[in-house]
């Protein structure tokens, strides 16, 4: 029996230890089959890794060259993208302009029988718009006015001529001559027609010549206006304000175009002045054959200081003898 | 062979192979052992048959426990005691409903003649019990089972007189225990007699009875798992030690080695785990480091691309532009243009235009001028490095010919002027030609002769801002005058001017004193002063001194009259 017992002892002893490593060895192979685990997914980590290391070296040295190997494209100058930009080239400065020139090519070599210049300049630029009814030659070249266009302003502004002779011949007032005074003739201001005529010349080019143009000869057209009394006086939006205010408060209002011709000697010989009065400043020149009769009075006396000396029966100085 | 290995081998034969020979044999052996025990506890001949039966029963079924330094006769006398009291219980209850004592006196015979030794009877067992179990089988083979002394010896391993001795020694000991007990006169031979008394031999249909009815309750011949029990039943308690130690061992060393291996591999894996780990982060990181550097590359490579298509395709929506332009300002049909920054005017028409101060001090081209020349950048430059050195090297010479006076000899000057000063330059003579003359040379030679015919038409016009006056190509052969005034006009205090020369002059009554103030501000457009009293037209040598000259009035005279 104590052998039994003995044997028993030893056997469950054994049991135990061989129970417990066994448990240990079980756990140790689940550790083993969790690492192998972990070790297989490290392993296909690896391989996908050192792939993508490879793809992205490859990537990254093919892209380098790309980026090496890229055409060298000059950005656009501040310029071209101005007038990509879509921003008003009317007001492009002096040098931007002349680059821009440059760009397209234009210089007076390169032209022909043309030259081209900016809009901007061409406001600069001084020219008469109109010559009495019709437009000058200036004009018509600087803006392009076709045939068609061109009639129908001249036949506007003949229109405008004669409503104004009839004005004048209606409203025109004599004074008779005395002293020095050879002739004196005087226009009250045109100041009841002046706006409406205005307006119709305004909107006659306009319709003409559309906006862009109407309007660059309408601004080349102040002394016309001016002459014709479309405009009562001169034009002072133009004058800077620090000269306008040293003006004399008659300046900038209406009044009446006088006009005085004036004998006076010099000498052994006489000469006659022509002394122009109106809205903005007087004048006075001596007459000749090439001194423009005042527009003003053009439409009374078409034959200019000839008629009017044959009108009054003042005798004209000897210069115009000689032509 | 002794005794026990017989015991043992017979046990074996019987348990391992059912050899009925060899346990009737044991039976023959030790039948007087358990007859004379059983009987001198009982005292009945049947009973201790009976119980002889059931020891012997005993034995059959548990034969294979039996290991070879295991005691045949000491276990068989225990169990021989065992089967007594067991029998004698029963046996109790069965007389307590007769009447014990006649019975008692029918079975036993206990006549008071007997010699002292029967006194010793009852107490027998208990005497032996309390001997070692050497001693008492020894006792137990010498009187109970009739063996001599020599194979008493022989199974003990000893001589006989060693037997002998052993025989004597368990004797005393018994004796000694009867003694013990109070019965004085219970020696040695006492004890002997009551050995001998109570032994018994058993016949021979007696035994053949008894192995018959002990073969009936045995087990069949033990094999496999039972003979291998038989098997590790014999073994002594070393070797059951040994075996359950190697049995136990070799798993638990193989588990063990088992679990060494299991733990190396594992610290193995853990260690090529963390090898791998390593190169997982290192390459990780590197990884990471080429997509940030490959994100950095795209983002360049596309932002390259991205601009150099849109940089081409601006130049090409710009060179587009440029032939639209070009298509539009060159046509055969040409119209004005709305939507082009220029226009195209004919060459022919140049002489009739005019430009309005056409140069600047100290050497600028108006761009209407540059236009209307048609000039190219470089063309332009060199003009107006010509022009700057002309105006410098003028400057420098009418400087040297300037002076002051309070007469004015070429201008006029208002009566009622407060103040006025008149500056003189005298003619440049032969020095100003030269410079001029340089000029207008450099000029021709920049131009060309068709656009310098049209520049020297410009310069044979006199009048305010012509080019003549502009660039004093007058000064050479006279002398001119600018003198300024202060005057009072209206209550207010207006600066004027006057200029001469000895063929024309030209006056204004100028600007309000005040606007020569240091803090005075112009309307905005208004370049300078010299501007506004249209005095750029003449040489900065002569303006300058003079609007220098009016300051200085506006500073003292409006400090003395207040807000005038």
């Amino acid at each position: 029996m104590k052998r039994v017992l003995l044997a028993i002892f030893l056997l469950a002893v054994g049991a135990v230890v061989f129970g417990t490593l066994r448990h240990a060895t079980a756990a140790i192979r689940r550790d083993i089959s969790i690492q192998s685990a972990a070790s297989a997914q490290q392993s296909a980590g690896l391989i996908r890794l050192r792939s993508e290391q490879q793809q992205l070296s490859d990537h990254v040295q093919q892209t380098g060259q790309l980026l090496s190997s890229q055409p060298s494209v000059p950005a656009l100058g501040r310029l071209a993208q101005k007038i990509l930009s879509g921003a008003s080239l009317q007001n492009l400065t002096a040098a931007e302009t002349e680059q821009l020139l440059a760009e397209l090519g234009f210089n007076w070599n390169t032209t022909g029988d043309y030259l081209i210049i900016s809009k901007k300049s061409l406001s600069g630029i001084s020219f008469d718009g109109m010559k009495g009814v019709k437009l000058s030659d200036a004009a018509i070249a600087t803006l392009a006015i076709t045939p068609s266009e061109r009639s129908a302003i001249e036949t506007m502004t003949r229109q405008l001529g004669d409503t104004r002779a009839a004005w004048a011949k209606e409203h025109v007032q004599r004074t008779e001559p005395s002293g020095d005074i050879v002739a004196q003739y005087s226009l009250p201001a045109y100041t009841d027609l002046a706006q409406s005529q205005l307006a119709i010349f305004t909107n006659g080019i306009v319709s003409a010549l559309g906006a862009q143009r109407a309007q660059w000869l309408q601004d080349h057209s102040d002394r016309w206006m001016e002459d014709t009394g479309l405009r009562a006086g001169p034009d002072f939006s133009k004058v800077p304000p620090e000269l306008l205010a040293n003006l004399p408060p008659d300046a900038v209002q209406p009044k009446p175009t006088t006009l005085k011709l004036i004998r006076y000697q010099s000498g052994d010989d006489w000469y006659i002045n022509c002394q122009l009065e109106q809205a903005g400043g007087n004048m006075t020149c001596g007459i000749s054959p090439w001194q423009p009769f005042p527009e003003a009075f053009k439409s009374l006396f078409p034959g200019g200081w000839k008629e009017l000396a044959e009108r009054e029966g003042f005798e004209l100085p000897k210069n115009f003898k000689k032509n | 062979m002794n005794e026990r290995q017989s015991d043992f081998e017979w046990l074996q034969r019987f348990a391992r192979a059912g050899d009925q020979n060899a346990f009737r044999d044991l039976v023959r052996r030790h039948v007087d052992l358990v007859l004379a025990t059983a009987l001198h506890k009982v005292g009945d001949t049947g009973g201790a048959e009976e119980i002889s039966q059931n020891v012997f029963g005993v034995l059959a079924r548990k034969a294979w426990q039996f290991a070879p330094d295991d005691s045949l006769p000491a276990w068989l006398y225990k169990t021989t005691l065992l089967e007594s009291k067991s029998w004698l219980r029963g046996e109790l209850r069965r007389r307590r409903r007769e009447e014990a004592a006649v019975a008692l006196g029918t079975t036993m015979k206990t006549p008071d003649d007997q010699p002292a030794f029967n006194a010793l009877v009852p107490l027998l067992d208990d005497a032996l019990i309390s001997l070692r179990e050497k001693d008492r089988t020894v006792l137990l083979m010498r009187f109970y089972e009739k063996q001599s002394l020599r194979d008493v010896g022989a199974a003990l391993n000893v001589g006989e007189d060693a037997a002998q001795k052993r025989v004597q020694t368990a004797l005393e000991k018994l004796s000694e225990f009867f003694q013990r007990r109070g019965y004085k006169t219970a020696t040695v031979a006492a004890a002997a007699a009551a050995l001998q008394h109570t032994a018994t031999s058993a016949s021979a249909a007696t035994v053949s009875t008894i192995a018959a009815a002990a073969l009936k309750t045995a087990p069949p011949a033990l094999a496999g798992l039972g003979a291998l029990l038989t098997r590790l039943a014999t073994l002594t308690r070393v070797q059951t030690a040994a075996v359950c130690l190697v049995v136990t061992t070799a798993p638990v060393l193989w588990q063990w080695h088992d679990q060494r291996q299991a733990a190396a591999t594992l610290a193995q894996g853990k260690a090529v785990y963390l090898v791998a780990q390593d190169e997982y982060n290192s390459l990780q990181t590197e990884v990471d480091q080429l997509h940030g550097k490959a994100s950095g590359l795209d983002s360049s490579l596309s932002g390259a691309m991205t601009t150099a298509a849109q940089r081409q395709e601006l130049a090409r929506k710009f060179e587009a532009w440029k032939i639209r332009i070009r298509a539009q300002l060159m046509a055969a049909d040409y119209q004005w243009p709305d939507d082009s920054p220029f226009v195209r005017i004919p060459k022919k028409i140049l002489p009739r235009l005019n430009v309005y101060a056409a140069i600047r001090q100290p050497g600028e081209i108006r761009q209407e001028a540059r236009e209307l020349l048609g000039l190219t950048p470089a063309e332009r430059e060199t003009a107006e490095s010509a022009l700057q050195k002309y105006f410098t090297d003028l400057d420098s010479l009418m400087s040297s010919k300037l002076y002051e006076t309070n007469r004015a000899g070429l201008s006029y000057v208002p009566k009622d002027a407060l103040a006025s000063r008149a500056y003189d330059l005298p003619a440049l003579g032969p020095g100003g030609k030269q410079y001029s003359d340089a000029l207008l040379s450099a000029f021709k030679s920049d131009v060309g002769d068709e656009r310098w015919q049209l520049f020297s038409q410009e310069l044979e016009s006199s009048g305010t801002d012509s080019l003549r006056r502009i660039l004093s190509l007058d000064a050479t052969d006279r002398g001119q005058e600018l003198a300024v005034w202060v005057q009072e006009k209206n209550g207010a205090l207006m600066a004027g001017y006057a200029w001469g020369d000895q063929s024309s002059s030209f006056s204004s009554d100028g600007l309000a004193l005040k606007l020569f103030l240091p803090d005075a501000k112009l309307s905005s457009g208004q370049p300078s002063l010299a501007e506004l009293m249209d005095l750029r037209q003449l040489p900065a040598t002569l303006s300058g001194p003079a609007l220098e000259w009016i300051r200085q009035q506006a500073a003292t005279r409006l400090n003395e009259k207040g807000d005038l």
